[in-house]
């Protein structure tokens, strides 16, 4: 699985973020102070103006601290019983009629039909929850306020700070609902959509050239369905009957076959439905460090020119290595032996056997006594997930025996050493490339996190879209809200560069020149009068930006559906960083919600 | 406003709608339907059908496309802007299946921009088959951008462009890449590559393959579709051609268990290749000038020319010498003796240069100089000889650049027995070598190879000019060299049957001619080799 963008530990995390957004709220809460003193002293004089931000200090406090769960709970109600009148189940349907004709628009081809099907309900769930929320949230309050039914619930002793978080809470429950439909309905269909067999041809049955012992007694190939075939492989035991078999890995999975016969004694090759398709592997990550060709330690391997730098080289023949430093690894997790899983880039200087891949060399370490010892070597295939068991028992250096547990790891610390054997050749890697397989997690239990994720997504647009409405109409707290979406979900990557200057062609004034004179990017401008003024622009365009970015929230972060779609599980530190990550961007807008709401006056 | 005004208004303005609501649906009325047979609809309608551009003209109508269309609101162009987007950046972080899923999307967008077809047909092929390292996940990408093309020709029916690149990339990117043997085997035992079911091994060759969609292209231009993507010349080359390169390669690796075929079969494929180019140079070829050219009629026409010259010579009398002593006794005296010396000199006589030009004296300069009948018939024969000059100056430049006569004899030599057998002991040779390291049996096949090259050296002498089988037989004649002097510790024969091969070869070298397999269209033809 590509990770790009490791999420930290919580615990590392943590504090310096909640500093950091401990500064962003004095900030607004001292910009908004600040203004609410200039607004009524321009008003009323300093004195009242005074008078007026203490009381709303002292307002605020007071409904804060005294918010009444049990009217939050009414206004909630109302909230999810006017969400039912506006038809809201209708994105459920629509989202079943969606997946009754996927087979239009799913390439039934594809070598990765388990990532497409989960890309495919995940990235529609996504849309029509955000969406329902997005219209949900941003046409309520300003409705109620339009037909003047809001008087209905501002007569009576409710506070705004309650109107407003019976709302986010209300829709956030209808959110929540469809979600749950949304769920159950995906893995259903997945699952179900998944779900296949073949047909071993026994017309081709036939000795492999060459069978060594221990290998398969006979090779064919299955029926082909859907889209794709296997190559067949049985296995005879010492009586020389046929006891059962595997098929290869195509599109990700394999399948058992298992012999059975029938009552005339016919035997029929069953194949099994498919493994590996549906998983949630549980990995346990290490730090991954260089070794240069001088056999010094380093952070970067070496480039090969790749425009898309995610993965370092090492060189074939050299000192190179890519070192990997697992820790917590206990010989009772793993009694079988250690599974290692692997995705490495390859890089040819010359063409070589083209029939063979290029050989790397597995080697575990002691990290403590530096006792090493050759535990594999592989012949990666590029973009697929290539898995070793290591044996718990090796071979030394000497010919003498070596067990990994007790020999190779120290205080639960192992080093796995990659190299590449043939020189002028190189096999890229990345810090998620290779790990050890931990353990499968339940992958309903996976597909239910990942839901996690889009349902912190819909309650953040929830909010924001109520936040909106308290000061402005419907159709303009559509467009605030949606932008808001927008720019979170798609363009936050971008805003970033921008602000760290890294977008080459400059910002938007520069880029009005270029474009006007017709010149690239990577050229300088003249310098002059338009150049200056236009660097000016750009760095206070740059300081907006900057406040944007860190303002608004980047949506995309909080989901972990390329876990569930790369058949990852979802660790619970990323549930407990969005999770916090959500909440630090709830309780603000909240805040702002009610302030405003509060000042505003509704009952006129 | 008088309220009764008002409502005045609005039955004017609901006068008007009505109105123009007549003439409307008389010009966007769809074609289809209608009592007692199809009915062609109204003038938009018949405009577009005559024209070819209604969806349904175009290619099947897809209800997926349709309705991601229509779920764009209006917003289609900035929709696949943002996918075009993201396909690269899939791309560039070599994320394969989001790739393809994408690009999916895009053309259910814009099924009848044949452009992305295009483009991503040979993106899938070339570029992200050369992403991957394993030879079988290479060409299974190059296969999905061959079926990514043929999806297209559902869509845009008869569209010359598309058909001729499902041709291309299946001869080309399958047979001439560095991986093209085990690209071709993996094609002969490919089931499920599109028609294959239907067809046989021997059929299952890339290049039959390849050329059968040109010939789908051909059948396309004369049902009256445009010739896209390049000239006639080139549209109609690659068929012919494609034959050519599936003879060329049988004898390298067309057998079903990947060694080369020789005998009967490989006669008739390569009788097949000349019968096809043959054919080919007797097509009507229309050049960009608008004239119909025929590639084979090079000869004739310059056959022709050199008779109407006789002729002129002929009415003309001495007119046209005495022209031409004029204009090189008018000669400076040092360019005079320079152009003596040219022509006394056989191997100078017909250099070109600009003593040449300005002794030259043309046919109509001459028939200035005529008068009363002779003049006439002058004249006729001078616009003939013109007319004539320039259809075999095209005539020949567009034999030049599909190097016509070069496969015209390629597929004569080859198509004959002795060039078969030749091959064929030349291989045994290689194999009894490489494979078994019988110098005996190596030494037998080899000279059966060059005694049979020998009689076929011998009918087409021609052949000691091409730079390509000059270097293709002197790595056997190495080979040879290498057995009998280290091998077989024999003398190299002297003389040797193939010496005036070996004589060609040095003399090429010294030229520095050294033969570039990428000249001909479709590459350099299989050599053979185990």
């Amino acid at each position: 699985m590509v990770i790009e963008h490791e999420v930290p530990p919580f615990l590392d995390w943590f504090p310096g973020a909640f500093a950091y957004w401990v500064l962003v709220v004095a900030a607004l809460i001292a910009t908004g102070l600040a203004l609410s003193f200039l607004f009524y002293s321009a008003r009323r004089g300093p004195a009242s103006g005074l008078r007026e931000v203490l009381q709303l200090i002292s307002d605020g406090v007071s409904d804060l601290l005294w918010i009444s769960p049990r009217r939050i709970l009414a206004l909630a109600r109302l909230a999810v019983q006017e969400a039912w009148r506006r038809r809201v189940w209708v994105a459920i349907v629509f989202f079943w009629v969606i997946l009754a004709f996927s087979a239009w628009f799913l390439d039934s081809a594809t070598t990765e039909s388990a990532r497409l099907h989960l890309s495919f309900v995940l990235g529609w769930s996504t849309f029509l929850s955000l969406m329902v929320a997005l219209f949900m949230s941003v046409f309520s309050l300003p409705n109620d306020m339009a037909k003047k039914t809001i008087y209905t619930v501002v007569t009576k002793p409710v506070r705004p700070s309650e109107i407003v978080l019976g709302r986010i809470v209300g829709f956030g429950a209808v959110g929540t609902g469809l979600l749950l439909v949304m769920a159950a309905t995906s893995y259903a269909f997945v699952t179900l959509q998944l779900r296949h067999t073949h047909k071993v041809l026994v017309e081709e049955l036939e000795t492999p050239e060459g069978s060594l012992q221990g290998g398969p007694a006979l090779v064919s190939r299955t029926s082909r369905d859907m889209e794709h075939r296997h190559l067949v492989r049985l296995f005879k035991d010492e009586r020389g009957v046929v006891t059962g078999g595997v098929t290869d890995v195509v599109n990700g999975h394999s399948h058992e076959i298992t012999v059975e016969t029938d009552p005339n004694g016919q035997v029929r090759y069953a194949v099994q439905p498919p493994h590996d398709m549906l998983v949630a592997r549980v990995p346990i990550y290490g730090e991954l460090t260089f070794r240069d060709e001088a056999g010094t330690e380093t952070d970067r391997g070496i480039s090969v020119g790749d425009e898309w730098t995610y993965r370092q080289f090492i060189e074939g023949g050299t000192a190179n290595a890519a070192l990997w430093r697992f820790r917590g690894i206990d010989g009772e997790q793993f009694p079988n032996g250690l599974p290692l899983q692997m995705t490495f880039g390859v890089f040819r200087t010359y063409k070589g056997n083209i029939e063979e891949g290029i050989p790397g060399e597995i080697v575990l370490r002691n990290p403590k006594t530096r006792f090493s010892v050759v535990a594999a070597i592989v012949r990666p295939r590029e973009f697929v997930l290539n898995t070793i068991r290591v044996p718990r028992e090796l071979v030394g250096p000497t010919g003498g025996p070596v067990d990994l547990f007790k020999d190779l790891v120290a205080n639960g610390e192992l080093e796995v050493q990659v190299r590449c054997v043939p020189p002028g050749q190189y096999l890229g890697m990345a810090p998620a490339d290779l790990y050890i397989l931990d353990t499968e997690a339940s992958f309903r239990v996976n597909v239910a996190k990942g839901f996690l994720g889009i349902w912190l997504q819909m309650l953040l647009i929830t909010a924001i879209g109520v936040t909106f409405s308290t000061f402005l109409n419907g159709p303009v707290s559509l467009i605030a809200t949606l932008s808001t979406l927008v720019f979170g979900y798609f363009s936050m990557n971008f805003m970033q560069e921008m602000v760290q200057g890294k977008v080459p062609g400059g910002g938007p004034f520069e880029s009005l020149i270029r474009m006007v004179n017709q010149s690239n990017v990577m050229n300088e401008l003249e310098p002059g009068m338009y150049r200056t003024l236009a660097e000016a622009g750009d760095k206070l365009f740059q300081g907006v930006l900057f406040i944007t970015v860190s303002l608004l929230p980047d949506l995309q972060a909080l989901s972990d559906v390329d876990h569930v779609t790369d058949g990852f599980n979802i660790p619970f530190n990323n549930l407990l960083v969005h999770g916090t990550m959500a909440l630090g961007y709830l309780a603000p807008l909240f805040t702002i919600g009610y302030v405003i709401l509060k000042r505003r006056e509704v009952a006129k | 406003m008088n309220p009764r005004r008002s409502f005045y208004r609005k039955l004017i303005y609901l006068g008007l709608m009505v109105g123009l609501l007549l003439p409307m649906a008389y010009i966007s009325r769809p074609s289809g339907g209608g009592v007692g047979g199809r009915s062609p609809g109204g003038i938009l309608a018949r405009l577009r059908t005559e024209h070819g551009i209604s969806q349904a003209n175009l290619g099947e109508i897809d209800p997926a496309s349709e309705t991601i269309k229509l779920a764009t609101l209006g917003m289609r162009g900035v929709a696949v802007n943002l996918l075009w987007e993201r396909a690269n950046y899939y791309q560039k972080t070599k994320n394969w299946s989001a790739l393809s899923n994408t690009v999916r999307q895009i053309i259910h967008l814009q099924p009848n921009f044949v452009a992305v077809w295009v483009f991503q047909g040979w993106n899938l092929s070339y570029n992200v088959s050369a992403e991957w390292d394993g030879y079988r996940d290479r060409y299974h990408w190059v296969v999905e951008g061959i079926k990514f093309l043929i999806e297209g020709i559902r869509y845009n029916e008869d569209n010359t462009k598309l058909l001729t690149d499902v041709g291309r990339v299946t001869g080309h990117k399958v047979g001439r890449s560095d991986e093209r043997r085990q690209f071709r085997r993996l094609f002969r035992e490919d089931d499920d590559f599109p028609e294959n079911d239907d067809r046989t091994t021997e059929e299952r060759d890339n290049w039959l393959v390849g050329r059968e969609w040109y010939l789908r292209a051909e059948q396309a231009v004369t049902r009256g579709a445009p010739v896209r993507g390049g000239s006639e010349l080139m549209f109609y080359t690659y068929a012919p051609l494609w034959r050519i390169n599936y003879a060329a390669d049988l004898e390298v690796d067309g057998g079903a268990d990947g060694r080369a075929v020789f005998g009967e079969i490989a006669l008739r494929a390569w009788q097949s290749a000349l019968a096809d180019w043959q054919a080919f140079g007797r097509r009507d070829i229309v050049a960009t000038t608008g004239e119909i050219v025929q590639l084979a009629s090079v000869d004739a026409l310059l056959k022709e020319h050199d008779r109407l010259d006789d002729q002129l010579e002929a009415v003309a009398g001495d007119v046209h010498a005495r022209m031409v002593e004029e204009k090189r006794n008018a000669l400076p005296p040092e360019e005079r003796e320079l152009l003596l010396e040219q022509l006394r000199d056989p191997a100078r006589r017909n250099e070109v240069n600009q003593l040449t030009g300005k002794t030259y004296v043309s046919w109509e300069e001459v028939v200035e100089q005529l008068a009363g009948e002779k003049k006439k018939r002058a004249e006729a024969l001078s616009l003939r000889r013109s007319e004539v000059a320039d259809l075999y100056a095209r005539t020949d430049n567009y034999s030049n650049q599909i190097n016509y006569a070069d496969w015209l004899l390629r597929c004569t030599y080859e198509s004959e027995e002795a060039t078969v057998q030749a091959r064929e002991h030349i291989y045994k040779g290689e194999l009894a070598l490489q494979v078994d390291a019988d110098m005996l049996a190596a030494q037998e096949f080899y000279e059966k190879g060059f005694a049979k090259w020998r009689l076929v050296l011998d009918k087409h002498k021609e052949l000691l000019n091409d730079n390509l089988l000059l270097q293709e037989l002197i790595e056997p004649i190495h080979r040879y060299q290498q057995v009998m002097v280290n091998g077989l510790d024999n003398e190299f024969p002297d003389p040797f049957v193939l010496q005036d091969v070996m004589d060609a070869h040095a003399r090429m070298q010294q030229r520095g001619q050294r033969p570039d397999p990428q000249a001909m269209p479709g590459g350099m033809p299989g050599v053979a080799s185990p």
